[in-house]
């Protein structure tokens, strides 16, 4: 019971915590655009998604400013703008002439998809590594300088590089987008087919650099477990290797790298943005370097603030598992 | 084919960089109890370790084990983990952590069943069948490791032990951490299992006690080598080697009325190729710096590793007798001190215990010639008198004793100007001077040592003849009533002094007294002196409480 209201209070400590850091964060979105140099009009156009080939006069300029508001006190906007999100309206895109919700809401699922699949790979791969690493094979006695050297490389790097060795030269893996453009499906499968060939490259590009990373976590964590006593005991009992490593071993040390999990998403949301660059992937990385280009404040805002919310949430969640950990250990 | 060994070890050693198991070669009957006893680091877990094959990865090992008849020690590591649980188990040292947190002690047990029938059901009716045995409820069987205490995970460790019907199970340190009563059920437990199963045993400890209580054959290790193998009453009874002694002697359970005595530590360790036991020793010769000594049988069943051969016999009378006009005061009495060793000898006034007493320190002559042997030699008590590494005598009543206008340092240091084959110069005589004052607690200033013997008080006088007898560093220290003219508070100073710098030292003392209480707390071994002889007094008739079924509650 004593457990319960210490954890309780934990929680709700991490919840303060939370959001304050959500409220920071939330004000250095709206500022740091504005900080850019010009504003949405010296580069966007009348056009939708188009380039300005024609540069607007000062007149218009104006009046587009004042259409958006932006000729008022910036004090006066901010409280605009969080009265507006305050009844769950994220602003209209500058530069698309669209709600800005709707253009997340097309554009979150493509990053997902590649940041979730990464996640589960590399952390499978990267455990199943490091409970079966056996440091009497060439691989094993090796594996920890090699990744070593890779998890500092960073994964848009390793993008190109495979962009120009695998996706050019292989025929069947497309070198960019998320499906391939006008088609229409013969069936689901043919549609996640579709989906998946696309996905695979940039998937592979990140893995490759986040296998490492739950790798180290989980090595050091079973290089723990491997030492206790209760292993030792296991061995001495004559229980079978395969059930040590499960029973034992991975089940004991598996909450070092399930927080890793989470505490990864925050690295991994860049490196997506990047990585969606290499491949012109059309998820939000795609989007938000458009809309870093033209200075689209409330676009710039609305994708900041979901990808925001998604690592504090993911950097709460792994607080929370911490601390449960921990209690259990006092117990 | 059987052998009636169930344990063979043949030339078993292991190499770690900073430590050494030396080879060792023995062989253990099936169905006994076989306990191997040593301080911490006397290399008896790296034995048991060495044994189950379950070296930790920088130990190498040598030799070869067998148990049941199978070298374990040749198999590879697959074959040997079948036949763990199986032929052997290891019970290791009682700790929370030598079970998996997140499993129930349903799933422990359950996975070693597994290892020979994969049939849930009759294992769950084994599973009940160990419980009870142990003595825990089968509801237990739900609970995580965490919720038992150290009585009951210590049962729970030996259920998963017996589980598979072993032959013999390999402990370490079963009863440390747990309280009596825990220990006693754990005791009565490991007994029950020995007789009504024929499982034999290997504890290793450092418990004493528990080796008493428990076993047939006890093991004594130090520094990587066994240094005295033997029944186990023989060798809490009789010691043998200087170093199981000074076990014994540190054991509480063992002295329930003497004071207990670490074995000293040495202040340097003298870095040695010889006997490992070497730096701490009280009878170490020149030879056992560079001698490693040899395994030895001594008697029945009874080895020991000593290039002396074991605890010499500083001292040895027989058939001493004496007659003041026609008065038999006594008669052939035997009598032997060990090296290192507080003998007392107590009686009544005027049974002849001071009569003894110098005939023993060479003072009187008995009746006849005497057989009195000083280290094995017929005692040749004017060279033992006046030299050092001799006998030396402290008289009863220290006033008489000492030249009254002496100063102290004239006091002290008289025996070493007296000394006839070592002449030392001025500066060594006040070194060893002060070095005896400071032993025996008294002030080392120039002024203390210029003062007069007559202006010093009882207490005072008595520590100044003790010091003058150590400052000739003697094998043989004889106290005729040290105490009797001191109080209480002297007199227990006295006595822990006596002890600590025998402790230090490593002389054998003997000790006149008619305190029997005093000498209790001091001795080894008590001699009573009646009618006219000496008989040895049994030091457990006089513990009349019954400690061992003291509850708490």
């Amino acid at each position: 019971m004593k457990g319960f209201f210490i954890l309780k209070k934990t929680i709700l400590k991490k919840t303060v915590l939370l959001l304050v850091s959500f409220l920071a964060i939330y004000l250095i979105n709206f500022i740091l655009p504005r900080c850019m140099p010009g504003d949405p009009f010296d580069y966007t156009s009348a056009v939708v998604g188009e380039d300005n080939l024609f540069e607007m006069s000062t007149e218009q300029k104006e009046y587009m400013r004042k259409y958006y508001g932006m000729d008022k006190p910036i004090f006066t906007q901010f409280m605009e703008t969080v009265k507006q999100n305050i009844l769950g309206n994220l602003g209209e895109s500058i530069h698309f002439k669209k709600s800005v919700a709707q253009i997340i809401n097309e554009r979150l699922p493509w990053t997902l998809l590649i940041m979730t699949s990464t996640l589960i790979i590399s952390f499978i791969l990267g455990v199943a590594l490091a409970l079966f690493n056996d440091e009497n094979t060439i691989l094993g006695k090796y594996i920890y300088n090699i990744f070593s050297v890779i998890i500092e490389i960073p994964p848009y790097i390793i993008g190109i590089v495979l962009l120009f060795t695998v996706a050019v030269r292989i025929k069947f893996i497309p070198i960019s987008g998320a499906v391939t453009p006008f088609i229409s499906y013969s069936s689901t499968i043919h549609k996640i087919y579709d989906i998946f060939i696309h996905s695979l490259v940039p998937v592979l590009s990140m893995c490759i650099v986040t296998i490492p990373k739950f790798y180290f976590t989980a090595n050091a964590s079973f290089v723990d477990i491997r030492k206790k006593l209760y292993v030792y005991n296991a061995h001495l009992k004559g229980i079978k290797n395969s059930r040590i490593s499960y029973k034992y071993i991975l089940i004991n040390g598996i909450t070092p790298v399930i927080v890793r999990l989470f505490l990864s998403v925050g690295s991994l949301i860049g490196a997506t943005m990047l990585i969606e660059n290499v491949f012109a992937y059309p998820g939000l990385g795609l989007i938000m370097r458009e809309a870093v280009k033209y200075r689209d404040y409330p676009l710039i805002q609305g994708i900041f603030l979901i990808s925001s919310i998604l690592v504090l949430l993911n950097l709460f969640v792994a607080d929370i598992i911490n601390s449960v950990v921990a209690k259990e250990v006092l117990k | 084919m059987k052998n009636d060994n169930i344990l063979e070890l043949f030339d078993v050693s292991v190499k770690y960089s900073d430590f050494i198991l030396r080879p060792i070669n023995y062989k253990m009957l099936r169905n006994t109890i076989l306990t191997v006893i040593g301080e911490s680091g006397s290399g008896k877990t790296t034995l048991l370790r060495a044994i189950s094959y379950s070296l930790d990865g920088k130990g190498e090992f040598f030799g070869s084990v067998n148990i049941d008849g199978i070298t374990v020690s040749s198999l590879n590591e697959k074959k040997r983990k079948a036949l763990r649980s199986k032929i052997f188990s290891v019970v290791l040292q009682n700790s929370t952590d030598t079970l998996n947190p997140t499993m129930t002690l349903f799933e422990h047990l359950s996975e070693i069943l597994k290892k020979e029938d994969k049939n849930t059901e009759n294992n769950k009716s084994r599973m009940y069948e160990l419980m009870q045995e142990v003595g825990l409820c089968i509801d237990d069987l739900r609970r995580y490791p965490k919720e038992l205490s150290g009585g009951m995970l210590q049962k729970f460790c030996i259920a998963c032990a017996i589980a598979l019907r072993p032959k013999i199970i390999l402990m370490d340190e079963p009863t440390s951490s747990l309280d009596v009563e825990s220990k006693n059920n754990i005791v009565n437990l490991i007994e029950k299992l020995n007789s009504k199963y024929n499982i034999s045993f290997l504890i290793v400890t450092h418990d004493l006690e528990l080796a008493k209580k428990i076993s047939t054959q006890t093991i004594v290790m130090y520094m990587g080598s066994i240094v005295e193998i033997g029944n186990t009453a023989d060798i809490i009874n009789s010691p043998k080697h200087p170093y199981t002694r000074g076990l014994i002697n540190s054991s509480v359970g063992l002295n329930l009325a003497k004071d207990i005595w670490g074995i000293p530590t040495p202040k340097e360790t003298i870095k040695n190729i010889g006997c490992s036991f070497y730096d701490r020793c009280t009878q170490r010769i020149d030879m056992c710096r560079d001698t490693l000594p040899k395994l030895t049988k001594i008697g029945d069943n009874r080895f020991v590793a000593c290039n002396r051969g074991g605890i010499v016999k500083i001292l040895e009378c027989k058939n001493i007798s004496k007659t003041f006009d026609k008065n038999v005061i006594i008669q052939n009495v035997d009598l032997h001190i060990y090296s290192g060793e507080i003998v007392s000898l107590v009686g009544k006034s005027g049974v002849g215990k001071t009569t003894l007493a110098r005939i023993i320190g060479g003072f009187d002559s008995d009746n006849k010639r005497r057989e009195i042997f000083f280290d094995n030699e017929k005692a040749d008590y004017k060279s033992l008198h006046s030299t050092y590494n001799g006998i030396q005598y402290i008289f009863q009543d220290s006033d008489t004793a000492l030249n009254q206008s002496f100063c102290v340092f004239e006091a002290v240091g008289e025996p070493m100007r007296l000394c006839k084959n070592t002449q030392r110069t001025k500066d060594e005589i006040l070194l060893s001077v002060k070095q005896a004052l400071q032993d025996v607690g008294l002030s080392t200033d120039e002024y203390f040592l210029n003062k007069k013997i007559s202006e010093l008080s009882g207490g005072q006088k008595q520590r100044i003849s003790i010091a003058r007898a150590l400052t000739m560093k003697p094998r043989l220290l004889i106290a005729d009533e040290p105490t009797s003219q001191l109080d209480p508070s002297t007199t227990a100073n006295l006595l822990r002094m006596f002890k600590s710098l025998q402790n230090i030292y490593g002389f054998s003392m003997f000790i006149i007294t008619h305190n029997l209480v005093s000498a209790l707390k001091i001795s080894d071994r008590i001699y009573l002196i009646k009618n006219k002889n000496t008989e040895i007094l049994d030091l457990s008739n006089y513990i009349n409480t019954d400690i061992e079924n003291i509850s708490f509650e």
